[in-house]
């Protein structure tokens, strides 16, 4: 069986100033079927952009410069027409996005935006459309849903408006869903809500999850694959629990270092020092070197392959470099 | 629409203009009624007198009533205001949309066309353009059209990229919709409010330049009642029967006053940051 999305070499590249400069460089992952995969990393780490690309969404300035993003082992998204992409959003993949506030269209009541999707892909009358969409209200958990449908976006707290954008985002039944931070502008109580619902929809529809985020919390609540990207590159992946467990990547430990847990009398909180360089001071060596606690002579000049260090497990890091994947 | 009335009657100022307006509207639509003579109707034996109970505004050089030529004037105006702008805010709203949605080399291309014609004054365009087509209404409202079709093309295009970077613009995508339902169903409503002031706007700046267009005998041509022919026919006589000039010229700053009024409270009233 060929798994849901295979993202091969994938490789996204910055156009300004009449110069190219290299975002994500050289990116895989496998996403099996019905898989719950998570992307961490901080801002600027290039985790949104590898979501965009799948859907191509990409912003003008920014292009795929080599790769291939195989979904459901035939299609190949990247040099797919724009006509067949119309038919893969919304029905094969959707996506839901950070801000609940922003991602509904402030002019059409809730009905309407539901509506739209099924009227794009499929063939149904306007009864059948309203009562699909009150069915996917009532299962996202919506109290009321037919007076709802007449509500406009302004008149929803966020949660209720995210709960809508899993409806829309679900009712077409996709292969995968991508969620890029769908929590973040949650509070915390309502995130956890989310969450579960998420989880919830996701198992009874057969769907498999994308989930990006910066909240390794997030991570280890829904997912069971993770990667880890610094700086537009994958620098390890594991299962989730492996990845908890142990570490092997600096910046995966410094990454799990800087979450405050429970009962941690200490007041201050692990920082990673320096910042995450831009794609213009890249230079040839390992992305993380200027940062890390470990950087030896060879992080500075050679960038390190993805090594593997047990089966499913895999690190960016010389200090691993023993046993190198040859599909890295 | 009804929360549009409740915060117009809040803003007395923009009431005035709308009420100004619709009183306008309602003598350009009810002129035969109003005027008491035909607007090309000559008492000879009543040439230039003043404002009288027989002609409550007065009467002009060949003795036609002032107060129905204004009347009937109303009609032109108008009908040069809503062509014109009709022809310059569609133009603008199709150029401004597909500058603003796809951007790139089609982009500079139309605003640089649109550059060239903002380069000259507003006037001296319209002149330009009745002097190549031939003084006449029709041609009179295409020239307007022209002349105000790079402001909108400018404030929609503005307006579409501004709306484009709103994440429900993506999600549109995302969930499959195609490129011209984005742009006919989500951006083109989103624009709407921008896109009425300006026509507000326009509307008097439409007035105005007709009225120029027509004092410089490049407009409406006479006998036809317009406000700017009557004030170039009684400019001469402007010191010895100044009604001639005062209530035609009085016609325009009305009609412009209460157009700037309503468009300027109207910006207020449909801007969202406002509720």
């Amino acid at each position: 069986m060929s798994s849901l999305l295979e993202i091969k070499n994938l490789s996204i590249d910055l156009h300004a100033d009449r110069e190219r400069f290299n975002v994500i460089n050289n990116i895989n992952l496998t996403i099996e079927k019905r898989q719950k995969y998570g992307i961490v990393g901080e801002s600027g780490s290039g985790k949104s952009l590898t979501s965009l690309s799948i859907m191509n969404l990409l912003p003008d300035a920014l292009t795929i410069s080599s790769g291939d993003i195989i979904f459901n082992g035939e299609t190949d998204l990247t040099n797919l027409s724009k006509k067949d992409f119309l038919n893969i959003r919304g029905n094969e993949i959707s996506m839901i996005f950070q801000e609940p506030m922003t991602a509904l269209d402030p002019l059409y009541p809730i009905e309407h935006q539901i509506m739209e999707v099924l009227k794009f892909h499929g063939s149904y009358n306007k009864k059948q459309m309203k009562q699909l969409a009150v069915e996917m209200l009532e299962k996202v958990g919506i109290p009321r849903p037919h007076q709802l449908m007449k509500e406009y976006p302004h008149q929803l707290s966020g949660g209720m408006r995210q709960r809508i954008m899993i409806a829309i985002a679900l009712i077409c039944n996709p292969k995968l869903l991508i969620a890029d931070e769908p929590t973040t502008a949650l509070d915390v109580t309502i995130q956890a809500q989310i969450l579960d619902l998420m989880n919830e929809l996701t198992d009874t529809y057969d769907t498999s999850i994308l989930m990006i985020t910066h909240d390794l919390g997030v991570i280890a609540e829904t997912c069971e694959r993770v990667a880890v990207m610094y700086s537009g590159e994958i620098v390890e992946e594991a299962d989730v629990a492996t990845l908890f467990k142990n570490p092997t990547h600096p910046y995966t430990v410094g990454l799990l270092e800087s979450v405050k847990t429970l009962g941690d009398k200490s007041n201050k909180l692990y920082s990673i020092p320096g910042n995450v360089p831009t794609p213009k001071q890249l230079t040839g060596g390992c992305r993380f070197a200027s940062r890390c606690p470990h950087a030896m002579e060879i992080c500075r000049n050679q960038a390190p392959p993805l090594f593997s260090i047990e089966a499913d497990h895999r690190s960016k890091c010389w200090l691993y470099g023993e046993e190198e994947v040859v599909n890295g | 629409m009804k929360s549009f009335f409740e915060r117009l009657r809040k803003d007395k100022v923009g009431l005035i203009g709308f009420l100004g307006i619709f009183i306008v509207i309602l003598i350009g639509l009810l002129s035969p009624f109003i005027a008491p003579y035909s607007p090309e109707q000559m008492f000879t034996e009543h040439t230039m007198e003043g404002p009288s109970r027989q002609f409550i505004f007065g009467t002009d050089e060949f003795g036609r009533d002032i107060f129905s030529r204004i009347v009937y004037g109303t009609q032109v105006s108008l009908k040069v205001g809503i062509i014109a702008v009709g022809i310059g805010a569609g133009c603008g709203l199709i150029f401004g949309l597909i500058s603003g949605y796809f951007q790139g080399k089609v982009d500079q291309v139309i605003m640089r066309i649109m550059d060239v014609f903002f380069a000259f004054p507003d006037i001296l365009l319209a002149l330009a353009i009745v002097a190549v087509l031939g003084p006449s209404l029709t041609n009179t409202m295409i020239a307007i059209g022209i002349v105000f079709t790079p402001v909108f093309t400018r404030t929609v295009r503005a307006a579409v990229i501004a709306v484009k970077e709103n994440e429900y613009i993506t999600s549109a995508v995302a969930i499959g919709v195609n490129p011209i339902n984005i742009i006919l169903k989500h951006i083109t409503p989103n624009i709407l409010a921008p896109f009425i002031v300006q026509i507000t706007l326009a509307l008097s700046g439409a007035i105005l330049t007709e009225a120029a267009l027509s004092f410089l005998g490049l407009g409406i041509q006479p006998p036809n009642p317009s406000w700017g022919v009557m004030l170039d026919a009684s400019r001469t006589y402007m010191e010895f029967a100044p009604w001639t000039i005062l209530f035609p010229a009085g016609a325009i700053v009305f009609t412009i006053f209460c157009f700037n009024l309503f468009g300027d409270s109207l910006r207020d009233i449909l801007d969202p940051k406002m509720k």
